[in-house]
C-alpha cells in the first residue's frame, strides 16, 4: 500500500533575494509500506529538504506531497495531523532531550496528541521497550545516559505517536557497529508488521546497504538513481558523479574490474563478495 | 621515548565523590605519547576515549593517577594556561566551536586572547587558513560553510595558537565522506609539514588505518596498543570490545576461510585490490 506520495515537488529557499536557491527540482517519488528506503546524497543535495517536506516542516514551493492518499496541504489549519502520521528523527537528536526524566521526554509526542494518561503510558512502555530500553531506565534524567542509549529515548519518543512512515535522518552516525547494529535491527522490528514504512537518510551508503530494499540517490534537489541496491551500486559514475563513495566491497569489485576480471560489481555484503571471488578465481583458472 | 603526553594511573569517575560505589570512566590509563606521533585511539561509546582526550589539556582532572604535558602536572593550576596552548582540541561538532561571525576572526581569536601584537596575529592567522587550505574563505560567514570547512577553520583557530600537540575528539563524526577526507588528508599534512604530535580520537576504522599507532580503550582501560597493523588485524581483540575490523581485513579473511590462501592483509582499498588481483593473477600460472 502507497503510503507517501510526492508530485512534482519543488522548493526553494529565499524566494525574491540574492541568495534564492532551488533546493529541490522536482520530485515525484511514492513509498509503499513494508519497505525500507534510503535516500542517500552528499551535503547540500537536497535530502533533508525533501524528508522535512513529509510531514509538512516544508510547504513545497510547488507540487504536492500526499500521505496515505490525502493532499496534506489541502486544509493547512490541519496540517499537525500529518506530523503525528509521518514520525521525523533528526540528525543527532539527544541533543533535543530537553525533559527531566526519559519517562517524560518519551510522553512528549503522545501528549501532544491528546491521548489519555493511561495510553500515554502504555506507549510510552511500549516504545521503550521495543527501541531496548529497560522499565528502569524511564525514571532516570536522559543526560544520565550514555550516546547511544540517548539516541534511542529520542527514537522512542517519535515512535510513541505510531507513525505510518518513521524517517530517521543519519541514525547511525557517531555509533559504534554495535550501537549501529542495534538501531538497524530495530528499524527491521518496526517494519516487521509490514504496515508501516522507514526511510533512513544518509551519506554513508555502507550504512544502508545492508538494511535497504530501495536507494534513491539524490543530487542538485533531484533524483540521480532510484532503484534496489545491487543495481544502484554496480553503476559507479552516477554514484560517484552525485558525490557519493560506494560501499566498500562494491569498491573492491569495481577495481577488479578496472583490472580486467569480470567480478560480480551487484554484491552488496562482504560474504557475497567472498563468494564472488572465489568464483572469479575458479574462472580464471 | 621522548612523551608530550604522560598518564600515569589515571582514574576518572562521573560519579559524585559521595556517591558510595564509583563507576570508573576511566580505571588505570598508562599511556605516553611520543613527541611528533600520530596516534588515533579507538573504542565503542562509553569506552572512556573522550574523557581520556578531556584530560590531555586540563579539561578534566584525574581522580586518581596524574597527566603531564611536558612534565608539568595538569593538576597544577598555574601551568594550566602553559598546558593548554601546548595541546590544542578540535571536538565533534563544528557549530559548538566557532564564536565568531567571520572565519578570520574566528581564527584570530585565540592569538587574541595570548595578546600578541597585531602584525603576529595576522601573520598567524593567514598561515593557519593557508593549512587546512581555507585562506579563500576569509571573509565567510562560517555558518554557511560546509561541515568539512567549518571543523577546518575549527582546526586553524587551534594551529594559530601554535600548538605542539593537536587532539581531536572524534572530528569528522558529523561530517560527509568528503568533509571527513578534507579533515583527514589536514591533519595528516599538520604531521608531515610540522611534524606536530597528533592525537585522533575516532571510531572510524579507515582513520585509525592511517595512524601510525593506535590504542584501543574498553571500560576505561588500555585493551589494544600497537601499530594499525597490529591492532587492526586483531579481529577477535577488537570484537571482544564491540569494534569491527576494518572492511578490508574481513574480506581477506572471510577468503580464507574459503580456502583462498592470500598471505597479506590489506588496510585500505588500494592494498586490497592488489592483493586480490595478485591472487587471482597466481591463479593463472596453476598453483
Amino acid at each position: 500500500m502507497e503510503l507517501l506520495r510526492t508530485e512534482d515537488l519543488c522548493h526553494v529557499y529565499g524566494t525574491g533575494t540574492p541568495f534564492e536557491h532551488k533546493a529541490l527540482n522536482g520530485i515525484s517519488l511514492s513509498v509503499q509500506s513494508g519497505t525500507l528506503t534510503g535516500i542517500i546524497g552528499h551535503t547540500g543535495s537536497g535530502k533533508s529538504t525533501l524528508v522535512s517536506h513529509f510531514n509538512g516542516l516544508l510547504r513545497p514551493t510547488s507540487g504536492k506531497v500526499f500521505v496515505e492518499g490525502e493532499d496534506i496541504w489541502a486544509e493547512p489549519k490541519k496540517i499537525r495531523r500529518f506530523r503525528f502520521k509521518v514520525g521525523l528523527v533528526f540528525q543527532f537528536p539527544e541533543y533535543q532531550l530537553f525533559e527531566d526524566t526519559v519517562e517524560k521526554d518519551i510522553s512528549f509526542g503522545p501528549k501532544n496528541m491528546g491521548l489519555s494518561d493511561d495510553e500515554i503510558a502504555h506507549r510510552v512502555r511500549e516504545a521503550a521497550s521495543s527501541v531496548g530500553l529497560s522499565e528502569d531506565i524511564l525514571k532516570k534524567s536522559p543526560f544520565e545516559l550514555s550516546g547511544g542509549q540517548k539516541r534511542r529515548v529520542a527514537i522512542a519518543g517519535v515512535i510513541a505517536m505510531h507513525p505510518r512512515v518513521l524517517i530517521l535522518d543519519e541514525p547511525a552516525a557517531g555509533l559504534d557497529p554495535r550501537g549501529r547494529d542495534e538501531v538497524f535491527s530495530f528499524v527491521e522490528s518496526y517494519l516487521s508488521s509490514g504496515e508501516n514504512a522507514v526511510i533512513v537518510v544518509s551519506h554513508s551508503m555502507d550504512d544502508v546497504a545492508r538494511i535497504a530494499d530501495r536507494i534513491v540517490v539524490m543530487d542538485h534537489g533531484g533524483i540521480s538513481l532510484d532503484g534496489a541496491p545491487r543495481d544502484i551500486f554496480s553503476d559507479r559514475a552516477t554514484v560517484e558523479s552525485a558525490g557519493l563513495r560506494l560501499p566498500f566491497v562494491s569498491r573492491i569489485m569495481h577495481r577488479l574490474c578496472d583490472n580486467g576480471y569480470a567480478a560480480d560489481t551487484k554484491v552488496c555484503d562482504i560474504s557475497s563478495a567472498a563468494d564472488a571471488i572465489i568464483a572469479l578465481k575458479k574462472e580464471v583458472r | 621515548m621522548d612523551a608530550i603526553i604522560r598518564t600515569e594511573k589515571l582514574k576518572y569517575s562521573y560519579d559524585s565523590e559521595d556517591a558510595g560505589v564509583l563507576r570508573l570512566a576511566l580505571d588505570g590509563v598508562d599511556l605516553e605519547i611520543e613527541r611528533g606521533s600520530f596516534t588515533a585511539i579507538l573504542g565503542h561509546n562509553g569506552s572512556g576515549k573522550s574523557t581520556l582526550a578531556r584530560h590531555f589539556n586540563g579539561i578534566f582532572l584525574p581522580l586518581e593517577g596524574a597527566v603531564l604535558v611536558d612534565g608539568m602536572n595538569t593538576a597544577d593550576e598555574e601551568k594550566l594556561y602553559e598546558i593548554r596552548r601546548k595541546i590544542g582540541m578540535v571536538f565533534q561538532n563544528p557549530d559548538n566551536q566557532i564564536v565568531a561571525s567571520v572565519v578570520d576572526e574566528d581564527v584570530a581569536f585565540a592569538p587574541e586572547n595570548l595578546g600578541l601584537p597585531r602584525e603576529e596575529i595576522i601573520r598567524r592567522v593567514d598561515s593557519s587558513l593557508a593549512s587546512v587550505g581555507m585562506e579563500e574563505f576569509r571573509g565567510h560567514a562560517p555558518h554557511l560553510l560546509s561541515g568539512g570547512q567549518k571543523q577546518r577553520v575549527a582546526i586553524a583557530g587551534v594551529l594559530a595558537m601554535r600548538p605542539e600537540c593537536i587532539v581531536l575528539d572524534e572530528p569528522t563524526a558529523m561530517l560527509d565522506p568528503k568533509g571527513r577526507e578534507e579533515v583527514l588528508s589536514t591533519v595528516t599534512q599538520l604531521r608531515k609539514e610540522y611534524g606536530m604530535t597528533v592525537v585522533i580520537i575516532t571510531h572510524h576504522m579507515s582513520e585509525a588505518a592511517r595512524a601510525d599507532r593506535v590504542v584501543v580503550l574498553a571500560k576505561g582501560k588500555i585493551h589494544l596498543d600497537g601499530t594499525p597493523r597490529e591492532v587492526l588485524t586483531n579481529v577477535e581483540g577488537l570484537s571482544e570490545v564491540g569494534l569491527e575490523a576494518p572492511p578490508s581485513v574481513r574480506l581477506i579473511l572471510a577468503l580464507r576461510e574459503r580456502g583462498a590462501h592470500i598471505p597479506e592483509i590489506p588496510l585500505n582499498d588500494e592494498e586490497c585490490a592488489a592483493a586480490l588481483c595478485r591472487w587471482l593473477a597466481s591463479g593463472k600460472e596453476g598453483e
